[in-house]
């Protein structure tokens, strides 16, 4: 009660001015959404006229709402970014550069979710005030994860993530495979959360706390069963926070979610999810690695090559479009998990490849999925790689633009993939692990197959029979959110100069 | 120490002894008229064993969900009402109360959420 007394509730209140955005933005958006009208014309005018009592209000400025509550935690981020120089902890939360350039990243990929909702999710007649919600709260979540100091805090903050996103996930009741999404992503999401929990009950064996910064060497080297404990607790958390970031032997759930999502979804799983569990895994292992570093190494690299290799393996047979970059984003956790492996001998490089890769993969994979949203007609989603036949022809721009991303995916020059692969793989030189970077790159050269596909069949594929060119899905926002993606690969690939520092910068250690 | 629970073994044997009385008893006395209705443990009601993909209405979860929602939420204000008089001692009286408030604010909302979105209604 004495912490209490002393506490500044206004500092505290201003430097989780983003979550409190988060949250006061989603409640606002949850309120006007249940007192949202229920019909265009009042109920005089509704009597003449029954036909235009069919079209309900559009839910839009809900969803343009929900952005602007996250554009100005973005901008709080920022300006948090610039004022802290050291970290700051205020009980449970901590803030640091480091999360505060994870939640930009992850508020960034909310702002972009929820553009890439604006006129499908009204055409796909999705409830918009719902979807709204669950992102922003979902994104206070990751906030809660990516900024704790005590694992308590960080798995409320995964729950309250993981929740929205099963929701998410099956949000569209009347798609049957969104439907299963839904389910195999809630059941398989709750066994994770179980082992995670799990883990950190053995990490509280083994350190007597659940805070963060309390894990120290003293503890654990005197008492031979706490090393026992730690290594049980690693093993756990591993399960769980693999399972999260669809690491191999656990990502099973990935590409049956990925496909049955609605795309905008999917876009936001892939980018948001998967950085807000990676940067809580990165949290983690900063404090769990120097006490067990041969070992949780050793476990780590494993995972990582068999990631990298099942991903890109399986991702050579897929013929639906969404499934290859489900399975791509399972070989991009791979190489992320590389990042991780050399923290245990240069942390700060290590965490700052790791934010460079976690950034550049959200761009490109919003980008990818954007333009696959956009190709969908008349309320069909586009899935399968051979209707992108003849794409070249008809919409060059959409089909360079993709075509960027995919190679960015690739790791191919001059865009920000090939830069991210570099520093990575010159981190993992630099540490030492030759084997691993060889893998990587094969595993590499494997993916180029499956990402280089789709571009042969959208410029060089003959269009079988000409179907009738139906009106695409319109919206400005969703062509924004590509052109913004392309111009970030492409500038942040040949000019990394300027991010590059500004993420080292967050890394202070 | 091993003798405090002495009672508790009493009241097992005592238990046992008293069940198997009564089941002897009513097997040696009583009469056998067997059929299907008797051998069921419950003789009214619903049938015991059933299709388990049997359909009832949805309106069913819904109220069972919210019910739970609300049920737990309410439990986490019994630590709060109980602590309340050392908070007020220890002068964060206001402090705890707001707490409180704001927790509330929060069921009222979901509270909200769930009336307006129809979730009680039963027709």
């Amino acid at each position: 009660m004495e912490s209490l007394l002393n506490t500044d509730w206004l500092a505290l209140a201003y430097n989780e001015l983003p979550l409190l955005l988060l949250i006061v933005g989603g409640t606002l958006v949850l309120l006007a959404d249940l007192w949202w009208p229920q019909h265009i014309l009042p109920r005089w005018a509704r009597r003449k006229s029954a036909t235009v009592d069919v079209h309900v209000p559009d839910r839009t400025p809900l969803l343009l709402f929900g952005m602007l509550a996250a554009l100005v935690a973005f901008i709080a981020c920022w300006r948090l970014w610039v004022q802290h120089e050291m970290p700051n902890q205020m009980g449970m939360l901590v803030i640091d550069r480091f999360s505060l350039v994870g939640g930009m990243m992850i508020i960034g990929s909310t702002i972009a979710g929820l553009a890439l909702g604006w006129g499908y999710l009204f055409q796909h007649k999705l409830p918009i005030g719902e979807y709204t919600v669950l992102m922003l709260f979902a994104t206070a979540g990751a906030w809660c994860m990516i900024s704790s100091a005590n694992l308590l805090l960080a798995f409320v903050g995964i729950e309250i993530l993981s929740i929205s996103a099963y929701v998410l996930a099956g949000m569209d009741t009347k798609n049957r495979l969104s439907v299963e999404s839904g389910l195999k992503y809630f059941l398989l999401g709750a066994v994770a959360s179980a082992f995670l929990l799990f883990g950190i009950a053995f990490f509280y064996g083994a350190t007597g706390t659940l805070s963060l910064v309390g894990f120290t060497n003293d503890g654990i080297m005197q008492a031979p069963t706490s090393q026992f404990y730690l290594i049980l607790g690693t093993a756990f958390f591993l399960v769980g926070i693999g399972f999260k970031v669809a690491l191999a032997p656990f990502h099973t759930w990935t590409p049956d979610v990925y496909e049955g999502a609605p795309i905008p979804v999917t876009a936001w799983f892939a980018s948001a999810v998967k950085a807000a569990a990676f940067l809580l895994f990165a949290r983690v292992m900063l404090v769990v690695l120097p006490l067990m570093p041969a070992l949780g190494t050793q476990l780590i690299a494993g995972l990582a090559i068999a990631t990298m290799f099942i991903g890109n393996m399986a991702a050579l047979w897929q013929d639906n479009i969404k499934r290859l970059l489900a399975y791509s984003s399972i070989a991009h956790a791979g190489y992320a998990a590389l990042a991780l492996v050399t923290m245990a001998t240069i942390p700060e490089a290590g965490i700052t490849s790791l934010l460079w890769y976690l950034m550049s993969y959200s761009v490109m994979t919003i980008g990818a999925f954007a333009v696959v949203q956009l190709l969908g007609r008349d309320g069909e989603e586009l899935t399968s790689v051979g209707a992108l036949a003849g794409l070249g022809e008809r919409h060059p721009w959409l089909a360079a633009c993709l075509s960027i991303f995919l190679l960015s995916l690739a790791g191919l020059p001059p865009t920000v993939g090939f830069m991210a692969k570099y520093y990575l793989l010159a981190n993992l030189v630099a540490a030492g692990h030759w084997g691993l970077t060889i893998a990587a790159i094969i595993s590499s050269l494997i993916s180029v197959g499956y990402y280089s596909y789709p571009i042969v069949v959208m410029y060089f594929r003959p269009v079988a029979n000409q179907t009738p060119h139906n009106s695409m899905n319109v919206g400005v926002p969703i062509r924004l959110v590509i052109f913004f993606a392309a111009l970030a690969v492409l500038v942040a690939g040949i000019f990394p100069d300027r991010l590059m520092s500004f993420i080292q910068n967050s890394v202070l250690l | 120490m091993l003798s405090s629970y002495f009672p508790i073994a009493v009241l097992f044997i005592f238990a046992l002894i008293l069940g198997g009385v009564f089941v002897g008893l009513s097997a040696w006395i009583g009469r056998r008229p067997y059929n299907k209705v008797r051998l069921e443990p419950y003789e009214c009601g619903l049938e015991p064993a059933d299709s388990p993909r049997k359909r009832f209405s949805v309106k069913f979860f819904m109220v069972a969900m919210v019910f739970l929602l609300f049920d737990v939420e309410v439990t986490l204000l019994f630590p709060w009402a109980t602590l309340f008089k050392q908070f007020i001692a220890s002068g964060l009286g206001v402090f705890i109360f707001i707490e409180g408030l704001l927790f509330i604010a929060v069921l009222v909302i979901g509270w909200l959420y769930v009336v307006r979105k129809g979730a009680l209604k039963w027709e």
